[in-house]
This record gives structure tokens, sequence and C-alpha cells, in this order.
């Protein structure tokens, strides 16, 4: 019982969403920087018809970017959260598909990456990511654990 | 006014494709995304009149204004049309051998070359398009190569362009990128192919086998 009362102590949801927004900030940045880049890794993935790679390439880091001040500046907060979760449950699914496929992608994820790296890397880079978004789900799911303000 | 909760989810969408849309059209080109990244569906070589047929027909046409006037949108007068340079034409007795060695495709949209296959072309000036991005192109590229990002904004007027000023669509016309697992060569292919082209060859292992058999590299934005 005691973790519940400390899992929704003001002070611990604070420091969680700055924690998810700032990840969600510092994924989005170089994306907002590079589209071209983003775009190639999304038609890496091979989850999307072509005309759809660009729309979501160029929307998809305002969309990180603007969930991320909404999560901290409290605007609409739990909509915010509600879809960080939606997105990580989204890149976590793309990346599992292509797991499972034995496909490796560049993540894409802190946008294009400049090395050139092995199959092998690439495989494990994408566990890896899996792990982070699920990690990035869960504190979106503790943001939503929040009491939410009721207009009075 | 307060928003209601149910539309603060397609509020934070609206505002994102806002911001995307106002950021793109900002963006400089090499930054900058066509939305629509689909083939326009209209056949381009089509659209030409009867293409110059001299007798040594050059690759690229000397002067916008001796290409036949095309159709459709595309305007040879217009100021981008300056971003293609024109590449010396090959002799007679050279596009001989490019063609022999080299036939036009028949079967397939394009075909796989390798290393010593693109040197070979490289020696016989046939044209070399790089598909890579502007920053890696800048870095090195193969010298007469010309840049031909498959992501960024203006690849669609690049191939329109190519296919107003060459006058010989079955020349072979090769693309690279990065090698390894990189299909960016092969969009590019793809919108060439769409385009009329009708000798695509891939250099598959593309720039970094290029650099590995020390070809020699030309650095800068200039083909």
């Amino acid at each position: 019982m005691k973790v519940r009362v400390w899992l929704v102590h003001p002070l611990v949801l604070r420091v969680s969403r700055i924690v998810l927004a700032a990840v969600m900030l510092m994924a989005a940045v170089p994306k907002l920087m590079d589209p071209p880049g983003f775009a190639q890794a999304v038609f890496a993935y091979g989850l999307l018809p072509m005309a759809l790679v660009a729309p979501l390439a160029l929307t998809l880091p305002w969309l990180e970017a603007l969930t991320a001040l909404g999560l901290v500046l409290g605007v609409a907060r739990r909509s915010a959260a509600t879809m960080i979760l939606f997105l990580m449950l989204i890149f976590i699914g793309s990346l599992g598909f292509n797991l499972v496929k034995g496909n490796p992608v560049d993540c894409g994820c802190f946008g294009a990456s400049q090395v050139q790296k092995t199959k092998e890397q690439r495989l494990f880079d994408m566990k890896l990511a899996m792990l982070r978004d699920v990690g990035l789900a869960l504190l979106a799911l503790h943001a939503l654990l929040a009491p939410s303000r009721k207009p009075q | 006014m307060r928003i209601q909760p149910w539309m603060e989810i397609p509020a934070y969408v609206a505002l994102a494709l806002v911001c995307a849309w106002c950021a793109n059209a900002l963006a400089g080109p090499t930054r900058r995304l066509s939305w629509r990244l689909k083939e326009p569906a209209r056949p381009v070589a089509s659209m030409l009149p009867a293409l110059p047929a001299a007798a040594s027909p050059p690759l690229l046409a000397p002067a916008p204004s001796a290409s036949p006037k095309p159709m459709g949108k595309v305007d040879p007068s217009a100021p981008r049309s300056k971003t293609i340079t024109l590449v010396p034409a090959p002799p007679p007795d050279l596009k001989a051998e490019l063609m022999a060695r080299f036939p036009p495709l028949v079967q397939e949209a394009q075909g796989a070359i390798t290393g010593e296959e693109a040197a070979w072309l490289h020696a016989h000036g046939a044209v070399f398009l790089d598909a890579r991005r502007t920053a890696l192109y800048e870095q090195g590229h193969i010298p007469g190569a010309r840049s031909f990002s498959a992501w960024e904004d203006g690849l669609a007027e690049k191939v329109d362009q190519l296919s107003l000023f060459t006058a010989d669509l079955k020349l072979p016309i090769v693309v690279y990128c990065s090698g390894g697992d990189c299909h960016d060569s092969y969009l590019v292919a793809q919108k060439l192919w769409l385009a009329g082209f009708r000798n695509l060859r891939i250099y598959t292992d593309g720039f970094p086998d290029w650099e590995a058999r020390k070809g020699p590299v030309a650095t800068g934005g200039k083909p």
C-alpha cells in the first residue's frame, strides 16, 4: 500500500512527467531538424504505404514535442499522456514487427543514425529501443495515475 | 472557450499538422520533405514530343532552348533548370561500347552492377546519380555524379529535367547510395523508370565500395 501512496505523491509525479517530457523532446528535436532523414527511417520499417511516409515523418516529431510540452506545462495533461502512451505502443509494435521479421531497421527514434551499423548491432539496438519504449510507456501510465483536477 | 476533454487529442494532432506544415514550408531545400512522396501518375516521357535525333546525340542537350518545347508543367526556361549542368557527350565509339556492354533493359526496371562495372561505366562517360543525402554528397561523391537525393524535396523536378534534357533514354544511367541495405538508389531508379529511362543500373555496393576500390572522389555541391 505504501508504494501506491508513494507513486501518486505530487513530487514523484512531477519528476516522472519531467523525465518523460525531456526524453520526448530529445527524441523530437533531431527529427524536427531533419524530416527527410526521419522519412528514410520510417520507410525502412516497411509498415506504411509511400503516400503516408512523408505526412507521418513531418507530423510525428511535432506531436512528440507538443505532447511533451503539454505534459510539463499542464496543458491537457491527461490527453498528452494518453497520446504518448499510444505513440509508445505503436513504436513497440513497429520495432517488434521488424524484429520478428528479422529486418534490422535503424530505429530513427532520436533522428537518423550517422554511423553504419552491422545487422547484429541493429537488431540488438532495436531490442534496447523496445525496452526503452516500454519504460516510457510506464512513465506515461504513471502520469495518467495523477488525480484529474475536476472543475469545481 | 473551454476545450472538451474528447477534443484534446484531435487538437494536439491538428496543431502538430499545422506546425509541421509551417516548419516544412520554411525549411531549406535539403531539409524539406515533399508531403506527397508518391510518384505523380503521369508518364513524363510519353508527354514529350519526339526526342532530338541527332547523328551523335549529346547526353544532355546543350541548352534548354535547344530541346523541344515540353508539354505539361515543366518549363525549361524556369530558373531551376540551371540545376542540371551539362555533361560531355560520349563520342560515338564510346556510346557504341556502352550500349554493347550494357544494352537497354527489357525484362526488368533496373539491373544491379558491381564496383568493377561501375568503374568501367564511369570511365566510359555514363551518367551517375547519387541518391544519398546532400550532406553526404557534399562530403564526397563519384566525380561527375549529380545529387539526386531520394528523400529531399525537388527530386521529381530533377527527374523531369533529366528526362527533358537527355537525348537518349536508353543510355545506361548508374544510381548509387550507401550500399548495404540502402534502398535509396532503387527509389530514385523507380522514379527514373516511370519517367521513361530504360537502362538503369544500380551500383548496389555503392559509395563505400567505390572508396574501398580507391576510385576518384569529388567533394562539394557540384558534380
